[in-house]
């Protein structure tokens, strides 16, 4: 198939790409990727050490708490350095024959890896916080399957746009900002009214964050509807990234 | 065809789209006052290649040369026309693209290599002798950014050397490092075209376009000149370069159908004449009047244009020329002074060393000159 073959070719590209986005990175940093893990610990010691009296009632907040930080930590990172992904490689674009989106993918594939550093300190607060580990919680390869393909749609319409219109890293900033606050990361719904836990539910970053909580604090298997919503979410943004991909794909050079 | 080009047209997109923010964008939108100009960088270009053959592009800066080249490679879509390109093609259009200053110079290469296309195992296997090419082996796990900017040229040029592609796009890349390195550079490339590389060659250096290609294609704001053998454009293009009038299509489609044609046409009569004078003052120059020996002189009136006249001709670097009346004192300068109204001035008076251009010239518009230079030849003669 014509994909697998596009694969193939540019797996060794690709491979390096990923190298080079690490070194970039953290090129003269003195901790260099223990910061991958560093900034979800920070930020959960801090929410916690807020929060926990206002939120903190019900069980397992530390687990609640970082699932919420984790998720939103992958998806923000991964949205907002692959914004960039299509103009900081402007120079090799205009020169060199590759497809465009692999920069992006190159992107996602580095902060996938930070994802992973992060899940791993994820388990070990899990197992502190007394949370019992089901088979269930298996499940959780579902919504970060999803959440990597919703990343990469989101990716591919933000570098398009960006190289555009450069004022897009500024409202998405803000919009990211705006999000944090609307998926109930350090907060309970519990306490709000039906309709506003539903109206939350439009939030993709709110769906799965609740996915994997639902499989891990609660240990059972989610209802349909968010299992529905989880994938839709992805499929919307991968195919409308795909669109605005192939329509612009010979304009962007005109930008760089 | 290896290479096929049907009448490419390629239009930029300039104006106050770029770098203006969203607010702008949506305000103008509504305003209707959105402004988009177009800029036609290259405009019905068609040509072909066969295998084996090495075209050279050449043009003035601005001409679309990088642009069309571009395009081929697949990096940007042409406005209008098509063509096709069988086979793997391997685009060399800038050296240093890809290099990341920060990372080693080992980490640089695979990098680099990947762009090119090259596979993991090959690059294992090649990276030593990329940097033997280079001479660069001591900086290995040196930082990019440490180098020179000769050994960052000579480190892009050789890794780009390990191509092996079927068709190979070179834009102005023979031209870096050193006189040393670029001899070797040049040997190098050989060595891939020969290999049976059919190669698209951008270069200023009218010598080294005369010495690598066969086919020339001659470029210039965006429109193309001339596409035919070397031979025949290259002095005319020499002659344009020298005083800033360009040939007549006509003309040139002349030449190439004479060229075809009487391919070994020896153009004999021009010959003995010519060798005295070697206008003096510059080679070129008299190229284009010697042409008289080769059997462009039968052309050459046609040529008015000039964009072959010169070249049969040229071949002796004084034979036609010193014909006509030994030019070198100022074989030029006749024919600049004659020239000057009209290239193909000239033509008449070189012509003189050879038959034919005394024959064509009164063919030309500018017949009147001619008629009168040619009377002048004449009379020289």
């Amino acid at each position: 198939m014509k994909i697998l073959e596009k694969v193939n070719r540019y797996k060794f590209l690709f491979s390096e790409l990923v190298k080079r986005d690490f070194k970039q990175k953290y090129k003269r940093t003195v901790l260099g990727m223990v910061w991958s893990a560093l900034s979800p610990i920070c930020s959960f010691i801090i929410l916690k050490f807020v929060f926990e009296n206002f939120f903190g009632r019900g069980e397992h907040y530390t687990t609640y708490l970082f699932i919420g930080i984790m998720v939103n930590s992958f998806f923000a990172e991964s949205t907002n350095n692959g914004m960039f992904s299509l103009v900081a490689n402007g120079g090799i674009i205009s020169k060199v024959n590759v497809p465009k989106y692999i920069f992006l993918l190159s992107k996602n594939v580095s902060c996938l890896i930070n994802f992973g550093i992060t899940f791993v300190i994820f388990l070990v607060f899990a197992y502190i916080d007394h949370i019992t580990f089901t088979p269930t919680m298996l499940l959780i390869v579902y919504p970060v399957l999803c959440l990597i393909v919703f990343n990469i749609g989101v990716g591919l319409i933000l570098s398009a746009l960006f190289v555009f219109f450069r004022d897009i890293q500024y409202i998405y900033s803000i919009f990211t900002q705006l999000l944090y606050y609307v998926s109930a990361i350090f907060y309970t719904v519990d306490a709000l009214p039906e309709h506003v836990q539903k109206i939350l539910m439009i939030n993709p970053i709110y769906d799965y964050i609740s996915y994997v909580r639902i499989v891990t604090i609660n240990g059972v298997v989610p209802d349909l509807t968010l299992h529905l919503l989880c994938a839709g979410y992805a499929l919307l943004m991968l195919v409308i990234g795909m669109i605005v991909y192939k329509v612009n794909n010979y304009k962007f050079v005109f930008y760089f | 065809m290896i290479v096929d080009v049907k009448d490419i047209s390629i239009r930029y997109i300039v104006g106050d789209f770029r770098d203006i923010g969203l607010k702008d964008f949506v305000v103008r939108k509504l305003k209707r006052d959105f402004k988009v100009e177009e800029f036609w960088a290259v405009n019905h270009v068609s040509f072909s290649l066969e295998e084996g053959d090495f075209l050279g592009i050449i043009g003035t800066n601005g001409a679309g040369k990088s642009t069309l080249l571009k395009t081929i490679s697949g990096i940007m879509r042409p406005s209008k026309g098509t063509y096709r390109m069988d086979g793997k093609i391997s685009a060399l259009l800038e050296l240093g693209t890809g290099f990341d200053p920060d990372l080693t110079l080992r980490e640089n290469i695979f990098l680099r290599g990947a762009l090119l296309g090259y596979t993991k195992p090959f690059m294992i296997e090649k990276c030593e002798e990329i940097l033997d090419f280079a001479e660069l082996k001591e900086y290995e796990m040196r930082k990019y950014k440490q180098l020179s900017s000769g050994m960052k040229s000579r480190l892009a040029f050789s890794i780009a050397c390990f191509v092996n592609p079927d068709i190979l796009i070179l834009d102005e890349v023979l031209s870096v490092g050193d006189g040393a390195f670029r001899a070797k550079s040049e040997k190098k490339m050989f060595e891939i075209i020969k290999g049976g590389a059919t190669t698209l060659f951008v270069s200023h250096s009218t010598p080294q376009v005369r010495r690598l290609c066969n086919k020339v294609l001659w470029l210039h704001k965006g429109e193309q000149i001339a596409f035919g053998p070397t031979s025949v454009i290259l002095p005319l293009y020499e002659k344009f370069l020298k005083d800033a009038i360009l040939p007549e299509k006509e003309a040139i489609e002349e030449l190439i159908a004479k060229a075809a044609a009487a391919p070994a046409a020896p153009a004999a009569p021009a010959k003995p004449a010519a060798p005295a004078a070697p206008a003096a003052p510059a080679p070129k120059k008299e190229e284009p009047k010697k042409e008289t020996p080769a059997p462009k002189k039968e052309e050459p009136k046609k040529e008015t244009p000039a964009p072959k006249k010169e070249e049969p001709k040229k071949e002796t670097p004084a034979p036609k020329k010193e014909e006509p009346k030994k030019e070198t004192p100022a074989p030029k300068k006749e024919e600049p002074k004659k020239e000057t109204p009209a290239p193909k001035k000239e033509e008449p008076k070189k012509e003189t060393p050879a038959p034919k251009k005394e024959e064509p010239k009164k063919e030309t518009p500018a017949s009147k000159k001619e008629a009168v230079k040619s009377s002048e030849k004449t009379e020289k003669k």
